[in-house]
């Protein structure tokens, strides 16, 4: 590229696309469509050609539409913009600086125009940014639906966006699942915004209860989360999140639990704190062609309340596209649970398990590791592994549209989950144990399909190759999920 | 009360065809520190109704029993092979369903106002206790919220004392409970008391019979507790002890049945 | 002498009233003799019932109306023994355990005896604005019960289950311990005698669409000839009233067993159903351009359906 058609000679552009939805995350389409428009819009086949690396410098922005939002915060965002050499420069930077105040959350629509300079203190290659925004009400609602984890749920959400003019936020949601889950959470954002590095603190209390017909008895969680999550390098792709948590939890007993099961019913009140710390330079999040994520979590429970363990986690997923039609994934996920000390208790809710249409694929869900009159107990040691091949759909129907929401896969997955006392010093067998004994595994092929770009929906006939005696298996499974292996 | 678990025939037949006799384990609080007044009486009364019948039993003691029960917070429950019991005339019915009944060769007459004994003792011993342990404001304070919470950390302690007292107020107002005073509980209580002493009168036992029963080891449950429990007031103990024929059923039941030991030294 | 005023419950179905503590205070009168002005009401609104005025002081507790009579020379127990005094103690909390929960749920929860024969026969009962609060009312209360009784089952058909097998029990036992004897107490009817009537009548006589627990005191044939015997006893009025009018009511039935204004009826029905229907549609059509307004498309959408309200 290096040259845009203008529509007209004053060189002044509309660049006002809609933009509702930015946020990646939640988009439909595909984040290397976004490239697409943006080019689009550019080119207009009218007017004169201009050369987009022709020197220009940003002599004033403007930002139309302030109402209750402070002056401050705005001007954080925008002053990365000065910092354009030429006239590329400042529509990317427009571009991102969009992005940025549309993460305030404050703002609807928000529109950019760029002008040549006027008045008296005008360049002569200077340029003025003006930004339409559209501020949000004092209070906004609603009700969408949502998939998550094999249910279904209805969701209830108000939010008052932009309390105090600083992109400080209220929201309450509310949901309900097709499995009797419900889910009441109140949290306050407050996002601390530097030029390059922001911190986005949240506090939220929240009522859970949710169902575990595989282990046996259902979960009562109420509890307060305070998050500070803050990316040091400004780009997005190295993330922490530090989290303190203090739940009140009661595990609810049912009729037909196994007792061991039944022995860890009761109110428990856990107080964790934990790290978070992820790379991610995917390109999509569920149906990524190149790029990794690397995640670490740590959580440390135990600082008051009776249950005290040290529970370390790994994710790591890998892409790679040799050919347009072919993209190879490998995920990997482990985790170990380590009590701290005999005074505080480990309870079943703290456990891992394993197996699920998403997960473990071939095993119901929890469907592998110790058992006991069909309840599952979870292990404090796991590992899983998944190696996916995804093709595009035979003869490519819908493409670029409807078409790329689905893909065909074919996978192998294994892994293990158990109960294993570390020896740290010198039995190197015995600690290598869960890697050779017990491992199931499972191939299998399926389609996949992408659902509102966070969630994910699979339908996958699967053969189990090697498992345990009493393991859950299954043949077909159709699941839907936000977190896949 | 309910009778959890067991309300079909073909639970009973199932029970029936397990291997007996069983250990049987019994499930309750812990009785140093966190047991309260009514829990304490129920899980006596259970102890010693096993004793009568000559089972052997293991007792073991859990924080959580409350939440283990299969039947929604009611202290103690058995185990016994594959089932689960709680609540004292259950218990009474499953022991039966294996063929150990203490009361099998009385009259239906005389079984009918045993039935109707047993109810009035765990409908006014009961929410009596309950009353004084979760409504009266001095052993709320000095002992049942000290020793219901003893078991969780702090903070959890306050919620779930709170929580309790709420259900076991919503509990006593249904059963009408809630609203009367302190001296009416007491009325009610002295009325039972005298109701039971009538009938104990001139026998050793409620049957009339040589033998204890179920309403014997019901009985002993609750006055054994309500007496050696210290309170605050010691109003409900007061009370019973101004029943000698009560307080002597007691000592005989406690000295043919059980060793000191056995109850715990209070 | 001043009269003893007793404002009840109305009666039906032969029983000169429908509520359990009601019949106990009557028929514990009856037995004695005692000379009462009878209010029978449909509207519980002003007091608790059952009611009684005597001396200018008003009792509304069972108990504390017993108390009364007994003070007044009025009583059917000085002739038992303490014993027998117990037992009547213990017999009274046993039926309020068990019988008292079954006879709720029969009356309030059972969603086919309130449907058909319940509600209908107190929003008949009572007069006009309390007819729409009531019913409800006791509906909820009965549901507190349970809630509170059972707290961890949320099935409703394992309750019913519990209670009526706890009832049923119950009621064998009566039925053992009656035996053949005319009262419980042999010759004499007393308090105990009263109670338990007070509890096995209404289920006896009320003709209940699901007749569950009904059937089964049906079976227990000495209890059915002893509240019979009660009734025919006390309470002939009542009974031959309502006799009389169930024959009419045949009767009637034979000669005009359609309604009469049968098309009229039907017609203001579909009017009202279609006036109804177009308000609904209307009302939605007004919420539709209203929602236009709601910033749902600032909301973060989950996933593709989002619906606004």
């Amino acid at each position: 590229m290096g040259t845009v058609h203008a529509k007209e000679s004053n060189m002044s552009r509309n660049i006002n696309e809609s933009s509702n939805n930015e946020k990646e995350n939640f988009k439909e389409n595909n984040p290397s469509s976004h490239f697409h428009e943006k080019m689009n819009l550019l080119e207009r086949k009218k007017g004169q050609a201009v050369d987009l690396h022709l020197k220009a410098r940003v002599d004033r922005i403007h930002v139309d539409g302030l109402i209750r939002t402070k002056d401050d915060i705005i001007k954080a965002q925008v002053t990365e913009l000065f910092k354009a050499q030429d006239f590329y420069d400042i529509i990317i930077h427009a571009y991102k600086v969009r992005e940025k105040l549309q993460g305030l959350g404050c703002f609807g629509n928000i529109g950019i125009y760029i002008d040549t300079s006027h008045g008296p203190h005008a360049t002569p290659e200077g340029v003025e940014v003006t930004f339409m925004v559209n501020e949000m009400r004092r209070l906004t609602g609603g009700i969408s639906t949502m998939v998550g984890n094999n249910e279904g749920s209805v969701i209830v959400q108000a939010k008052a966006p932009n309390l105090f003019g600083r992109g400080e936020r209220l929201q309450m949601e509310y949901s309900y699942g097709s499995k009797s889950s419900t889910n009441i959470s109140i949290s306050i954002v407050k996002p601390f915004m530097g030029s390059s590095r922001h911190k986005i603190l949240t506090g939220s209390v929240f009522n859970t209860s949710n169902r575990f017909p595989w282990s046996g008895f259902s979960q009562c969680d109420k509890g307060l989360l305070i998050d500070l999550a803050f990316n040091p390098d400004g780009t997005g792709i190295l993330k922490h999140n530090l989290q303190y948590e203090a739940t009140y939890r009661e595990i609810i007993s049912s009729k037909h639990m196994s007792f061991r099961v039944r022995e860890q019913c009761g109110p428990n009140l856990k107080s964790a704190l934990r790290h978070i710390c992820s790379i991610d330079k995917r390109d999509s999040l569920i149906f990524p062609t190149t790029g990794s994520l690397v995640q670490f979590s740590t959580e440390v429970a135990g600082l008051g309340g009776d249950i005290g363990f040290v529970k370390n986690e790994l994710t790591v997923q890998t892409n790679w596209t040799p050919h347009e039609y072919a993209t190879f994934q490998m995920g990997f996920q482990s985790g170990l649970l380590r009590g701290i000390s005999n005074d505080m208790k480990i309870n079943i809710a703290d456990q891992f398990f394993l197996g699920g249409p998403l997960n473990l694929r071939g095993f119901d869900m929890r469907g592998c590791g110790p058992r006991i009159d069909g309840n599952s107990l979870g292990g404090n040691a796991y590992w899983a592994l998944a190696l996916h091949l995804y093709t595009p759909l035979p003869f490519r129907p819908g493409r670029h549209s409807f078409g790329d929401l689905f893909k065909l896969h074919g996978f192998i997955n294994g892994g293990n989950v158990s109960n294993f006392t570390l020896k740290f010093a010198n039995d190197y067998k015995e600690n290598m144990k869960i890697f050779k004994e017990d491992v199931r595994c499972a191939v299998g092929g399926g389609i996949a399909m992408k659902f509102g770009n966070i969630a994910r929906v699979e339908l996958n006939l699967v053969m189990p190759l090697l498992f345990v005696r009493n393991d859950v298996l299954q043949q077909f499974q159709f699941g839907i999920g936000l977190q896949y292996l | 009360m309910p009778y959890p678990l067991l309300a079909d025939s073909i639970t009973f037949e199932l029970e029936a065809q397990e291997p007996w006799p069983q250990l049987i384990t019994l499930y309750q609080p812990y009785e140093v520190e966190q047991i309260l007044l009514p829990d304490n009486a129920n899980c006596l009364a259970v102890q010693a109704f096993l004793k009568m019948c000559g089972l052997d039993f293991q007792i073991e003691p859990r924080s959580n029993a409350e939440y283990m029960s299969p039947s929604g917070r009611v202290v103690p429950f058995i185990k016994c092979g594959q089932f689960l019991v709680s609540d004292f005339d259950s218990i009474v019915t499953f022991i039966g369903n294996k063929g150990t009944s203490l009361s099998d060769h009385l009259s239906a007459n005389c079984k009918a106002d045993m039935r109707a004994y047993m109810s009035l003792v765990n409908n006014i011993f009961i929410n009596a206790e309950l009353y004084i342990c979760w409504v009266d404001e001095t052993t709320l304070n000095e002992v049942t919220k000290i020793r219901h919470g003893s078991v969780y950390p702090w903070p959890l302690n306050h919620y779930l004392n709170w929580q309790k007292r709420k259900e076991v107020i919503k509990k006593l107002n249904v059963l009408g409970w809630y609203n009367k005073t302190i001296e009416e509980v007491c009325k009610e209580v002295q009325n039972c008391c005298t109701a039971l002493s009538e009938r104990l009168e001139g026998s050793d036992y409620f049957s009339g019979e040589k033998t204890p029963n179920e309403l014997d080891a019901l009985v002993f449950g609750h006055i054994f507790t309500i007496i050696t429990t210290p309170l605050p007031g010691n109003k409900l103990a007061n009370i019973v002890q101004s029943y000698p024929l009560l307080v002597h059923l007691c000592k005989r039941i406690e000295t043919s049945i059980f060793s000191l030991q056995a109850i715990g030294v209070k | 002498m001043d009269m003893f005023e007793l404002t009840i419950w109305k009666g039906d179905w032969g029983l000169p009233s429908v509520d359990t503590e009601c019949l106990q205070v009557l028929v514990y009168a009856k037995f004695n003799g005692i000379p009462l002005k009878v209010n029978a009401v449909g509207n519980p609104f002003n007091s608790n019932l059952p009611t009684l005025k005597y001396n200018n002081y008003t009792f509304t507790k069972v108990k504390d109306i017993i108390e009364v009579f007994r003070e007044n020379n009025y009583n059917t127990e000085q002739d038992l023994s303490r014993k027998e005094c117990a037992k009547i103690m213990a017999y009274d909390v046993m039926l309020k355990e068990k019988l008292f929960p079954a006879l709720q749920f029969v009356w309030w929860i059972d969603e086919k005896n309130v449907n058909e024969l319940i509600r209908p026969w107190y929003c008949k009962a009572m007069p006009f604005p309390f007819n729409f609060y009531y019913p409800g009312k006791f509906e909820r209360q009965a549901h507190v019960i349970f809630e509170t009784l059972y707290p961890v089952e949320d099935d409703i058909s394992i309750i019913e289950n519990k209670v009526y097998s706890e009832a049923q029990k119950c009621l064998t036992l009566l039925s053992t311990s009656l035996g053949e004897s005319l009262y419980f107490f042999n010759e004499k009817p007393t308090l105990l005698d009263a109670v338990i009537y007070s509890y096995l009548a209404p289920l006896l006589k009320a003709p209940l669409p699901n007749p569950a627990l009904q059937n089964h005191l049906k079976a227990c044939t000495n209890l059915v000839t002893f509240v019979a015997r009660i009734s025919e006893k006390y309470f002939s009025n009542e009974c031959h009233e309502y006799k009389t009018k169930q024959n009419a009511r045949n009767v009637k039935q034979y000669t005009h067993n359609e309604f009469p204004n049968k098309r009229r009826t039907q017609l203001v029905a579909g009017f009202i159903a279609t006036l109804m229907m177009a308000t609904y549609a209307f009302s939605n059509g007004i919420l539709e351009v209203s929602a236009k307004d709601n910033e749902i498309s600032d909301i973060p959408a989950e996933d593709a359906f989002t619906n606004n309200e």
